[in-house]
């Protein structure tokens, strides 16, 4: 319990420096590597792009928090830590079972547009990642929903972006062989390479 | 031993909790967040052609709205064109299907034509067609409002004389179409989207 | 004398350029009348006013002034000369969709045989004249040939007349502004008075002295009780532009997808009004002022031709052999477009004859330096419309602002790659209106459609009502018989 610190005044910082860490410098697609599926599944238009998003941010941030709880609260207690990982899963699935149930009542059209995408978020690594690092780094709670938040942010802006590229690539003249997925990985490529530029914003 | 199976045990009650409680919140959440009906119909209705010629199996647009809604393939409305499926993959988030239809019934906008000094006035045209775009009475001459007419066709197989013609839509006299500015340097060869003139 | 103001604009125009204007070539300060050609072309359809239908038939006399068209608008279009009927035919004609229409064809007579209308005796009120502007056929002369009675609706503040002439070469409304200043200052109080509009403005570009000291000592003259505010604009293209000009007069913005008359103000071209002075006194368009220009023609001048007249009719009376010509563009450098069969006959909208060499260089690939956007006088992007249209997305141009483009042009002008940006704009508003068409024929038939799933299902119901009140009464009157077999046994 004693990890449930109340945020103080350079504690805001941290959580910021948080965000930032993990929206930017370790952004979750283009650095690590995480949560590619839907970056590639989800990209074709900005529309969909944007209800991923959503979908994405709302689940990260709940399942981070979920994770987190589960540990502290249950894990930890019942000297358990080896469970961690079927725990978490089920702790998502339920989160992102839930979060469809939501959609489907207040945005039939997201609903669809997400369609089979929703339940791939269940088994997204980023989010299983996000759940997974926070422990690793013993983050607080406090710590834990903002590094999901960041990831979030990070993932919602590289796949809005990425989407704003495809829908103008769908228009472009592109060389026959280039078309499709190849153009599409090609210009990924390019935005992990903008992003390393990020490297070293942040000294601690 | 006994402390492995302590601890398995220990795992599985653990897991087993934390399944029952995702397991009461999720039978609350679908009750709370149920829905009828699919919202999405109307949307997916606006997107078809509206010619009401049922071609793609279902009586009308709007019940193959409900169908696509309802998972049925999106490419099945060959009076909409390439274009309709695209739109339709644009909205629901799915591929692109090539549309399932020959060649010949995309080509032109079609308008049903009565030969009328050959109709009989037997109604069952009148009958037939979707959209009440045909007037005329029993044993009386009938005549297909041009303007209301979508050329579903469906009109042509009931006349017992066989005295409607589907004849290209009309256009008005002074009708026009820019030419097509040449694209240059492009090995496009019209793979996406709308097709121009 | 009139009550008139001359001022200077003081509002800039976003964007636009100054092309060479070449105005000058042009300019005389005379106007000839050419002789009557051998044969006259009446395009039926493509006249201005939308489709029409022949009102003659063929060997038919006709008078000048003796109507041979009617549009879809109700316009009528008239014989410019007497002559005869010698065919009804598909002849080409003088408009981009470049095709051959039906088109009536008169031989001039050459004699002095009219069938004028009344003249009409002032006060009248607003429908004697707009049944007069239907009858003596007439439109927009500017070149776009809108029917100027539908503009004339009640409850507008201001006429604006169109003086502006922002189109290179072009010396039409100058040439007509300097010699019948008169008629159009009639024609506009005649129209503004019977509309109930105080306030006329007049439009012209500051590159158009004499035109500014004749109306100048036409209004001195004038008894009208209108408002005349001259303003001089800078020379800038395109200033001339219906919702630009309103804008630099006025500092009223027109709202997007909405006309002029929608704000209260009426803008025409300085020859509809003249033409409307002269309809007014019973004569209906037959003639119109015509700019011959270019470097190609021996003899560039303005000329008053008869409405029909085939091109290389005009082409003559400029001392140039039609031959030595491959094509001819109509309607000037920016907005035209070009025609290369010379029998096609001139219409009311046909305002200038540009006859050039011009050294089009191949289109080269969009380098994105955005030189379209900064001229663009709609702040649109153009390149990123063209991008849109080219890669087939109707949809996503429409988006970037499709249809609030003017067509002017001006990016063609400065694009270092040479796009045909202006053309696949007008081919893509052209798309728009037909998909718009089909949405409104499809709302329609869906109308319908649910129209009748209602009435079949009402009319089941109604016949499964019926039927169960048939089964009761069967039912009850079996019932009744058994009863009565019982009691009877």
């Amino acid at each position: 319990m004693a990890a449930l610190h109340l945020l103080g005044g350079d504690q805001l910082t941290d959580l910021l420096l948080i965000i930032v860490s993990a929206a930017l410098v370790n952004n979750f697609v283009l650095i690590q590597f995480l949560g590619l599926c839907p970056f590639m599944g989800v990209s074709s238009r900005i529309d969909s792009a944007l209800g991923m998003s959503f979908a994405t941010t709302f689940v990260l941030t709940l399942s981070s928090v979920v994770a987190y709880l589960l540990q502290t609260l249950l894990l930890i207690p019942l000297d358990a830590m080896w469970l961690r990982t079927l725990a978490f899963i089920v702790a998502i699935a339920v989160a992102v079972q839930f979060t469809e149930l939501a959609l489907k009542k207040t945005s039939p059209l997201l609903h669809s547009v997400l369609g089979i995408y929703l339940p791939l978020i269940t088994t997204n690594c980023a989010v299983l990642g996000v759940a997974l690092l926070n422990t690793n780094r013993a983050h607080t709670l406090a710590e834990s929903a903002f590094y999901g938040i960041g990831a979030a942010l990070g993932f919602s802006l590289v796949l809005i972006l990425f989407a704003g590229v495809r829908e103008r690539l769908q228009l472009a003249d592109i060389p026959a062989p280039f078309r499709g997925a190849s153009i599409a990985l090609i210009t990924a490529g390019f935005m992990a390479l903008a992003f390393m530029g990020f490297t070293g914003m942040i000294r601690l | 031993m006994t402390d492995a199976l302590w601890t398995i045990g220990a795992g599985v009650a653990g897991l087993s909790v934390i399944a029952l409680l995702g397991g009461i919140l999720l039978q609350y959440a679908s009750k709370g967040f149920s829905v009828d009906g699919n919202p999405l119909v109307n949307s997916i209705d606006a997107l078809l052609p509206q010619t009401q010629c049922g071609q793609c199996g279902h009586p009308g647009c709007k019940p193959y709205a409900e169908a696509i809604a309802g998972g049925e393939p999106i490419n099945r409305c060959p009076p909409g064109g390439q274009d309709t499926v695209d739109r339709l993959a644009s909205l629901l988030g799915v591929d692109i299907l090539p549309l399932d239809a020959d060649d010949a019934t995309t080509e032109q906008d079609l308008v049903a034509i009565i030969i009328e000094k050959d109709c009989i006035g037997c109604t069952k045209c009148i009958q037939a067609c979707p959209v009440d775009a045909i007037v005329g009475a029993a044993k009386l001459m009938h005549t297909v409002i041009v303007d209301e007419c979508t050329g579903c066709d469906l009109c042509v197989e009931p006349c017992p004389v066989d005295c409607i013609d589907m004849i290209p839509r009309p256009k008005s006299p002074d009708y026009w179409m820019p030419t097509r500015p040449n694209i240059i340097s492009s090995d496009r060869c019209g793979q996406i989207g709308i097709q121009h003139g | 004398m009139a009550d008139y103001q001359i001022r200077r604009c003081e509002r800039q125009l976003e964007g636009g350029i100054h092309p060479e204007t070449q105005k000058a070539l042009s300019t005389t300060d005379s106007c000839i009348f050419v002789g009557d050609p051998k044969r006259l072309v009446f395009p039926i359809h493509f006249s201005g006013g939308g489709p029409g239908e022949a009102l003659v038939a063929v060997a038919d006399i006709v008078s000048q002034g003796t109507p041979i068209i009617k549009c879809q608008s109700g316009i009528t279009h008239v014989a410019s000369r007497a002559g005869k009927v010698i065919d009804i035919i598909d002849h080409e004609i003088a408009h981009p969709a470049a095709t051959k229409s039906a088109s009536i064809i008169i031989e001039p007579s050459g004699l002095e045989d009219q069938n004028y209308l009344d003249p009409l005796v002032w006060p009248f009120d607003a429908d004697t004249l707009r049944n007069r502007a239907i009858e003596a056929g007439i439109l927009g002369l500017g070149g776009a040939g809108f029917p100027s009675f539908k503009k004339w609706s009640e409850g507008m503040q201001t006429l604006i007349i169109n003086g502006a002439e922002c189109q290179p070469y072009l010396t039409t409304d100058d040439t007509l502004m300097r010699i019948d200043t008169h008629s159009m200052i009639r024609g506009a109080s005649m129209l503004s008075q019977s509309l109930d509009i105080k306030t006329i403005i007049i439009g012209i570009e500051d590159n158009k002295p004499e035109v500014l000291e004749a109306i100048e000592s036409a209004l001195k003259e004038s008894c009208s009780d209108c408002f005349f505010d001259v303003v001089l604009l800078d020379t800038k293209y395109p200033s001339g532009s219906e919702r630009h000009l309103v804008w630099l007069t006025l500092g009223i913005e027109v709202p997007t997808g909405s006309h002029a008359v929608e704000s209260g103000v009426i803008v025409h071209n300085p020859g509809t009004l003249a033409a409307l002075s002269r309809a007014i006194d019973g004569k209906p368009i037959t003639d119109r002022i015509v700019t011959l220009t270019g470097e190609a023609l021996a003899a560039p001048q303005n000329i008053v031709v008869p409405i029909g007249a085939p091109i290389s009719h005009l082409i003559e009376a400029t001392d140039t052999n039609p031959e030595s010509l491959t094509s001819i563009t109509i309607g000037g450098p920016m907005m035209g477009y070009s025609v290369t069969n010379f029998t096609a006959g001139i219409t009311k909208t046909t305002n200038c004859l540009l006859a050039r060499e011009v050294d089009i260089p191949p289109e080269s690939p969009c380098i994105r330096c955005g030189a379209c956007a900064t001229v663009c006088p709609v702040r649109l992007q153009p390149q990123q419309m063209v991008f849109a249209l080219k890669g087939g997305s109707l949809d996503r141009a429409i988006h970037e602002g499709l249809t609030d483009c003017i067509e002017c042009a001006a990016c063609n002008a400065v694009c270092p790659s040479h796009i045909p940006l202006a053309e696949w704009f007008r081919l893509g508003r052209f798309e728009a209106r037909d998909k718009a068409n089909d949405q409104r024929l499809a709302a329609k038939a869906r109308e319908r459609f649910e129209a009748r799933n209602m009435r079949l299902k009402r009319i089941s119901l109604e016949k499964e009502a019926k039927r169960a009140v048939r089964q009761a009464k069967t039912a009850d009157a079996l019932e009744k018989a058994r009863k009565a077999r019982k009691e009877s046994a």
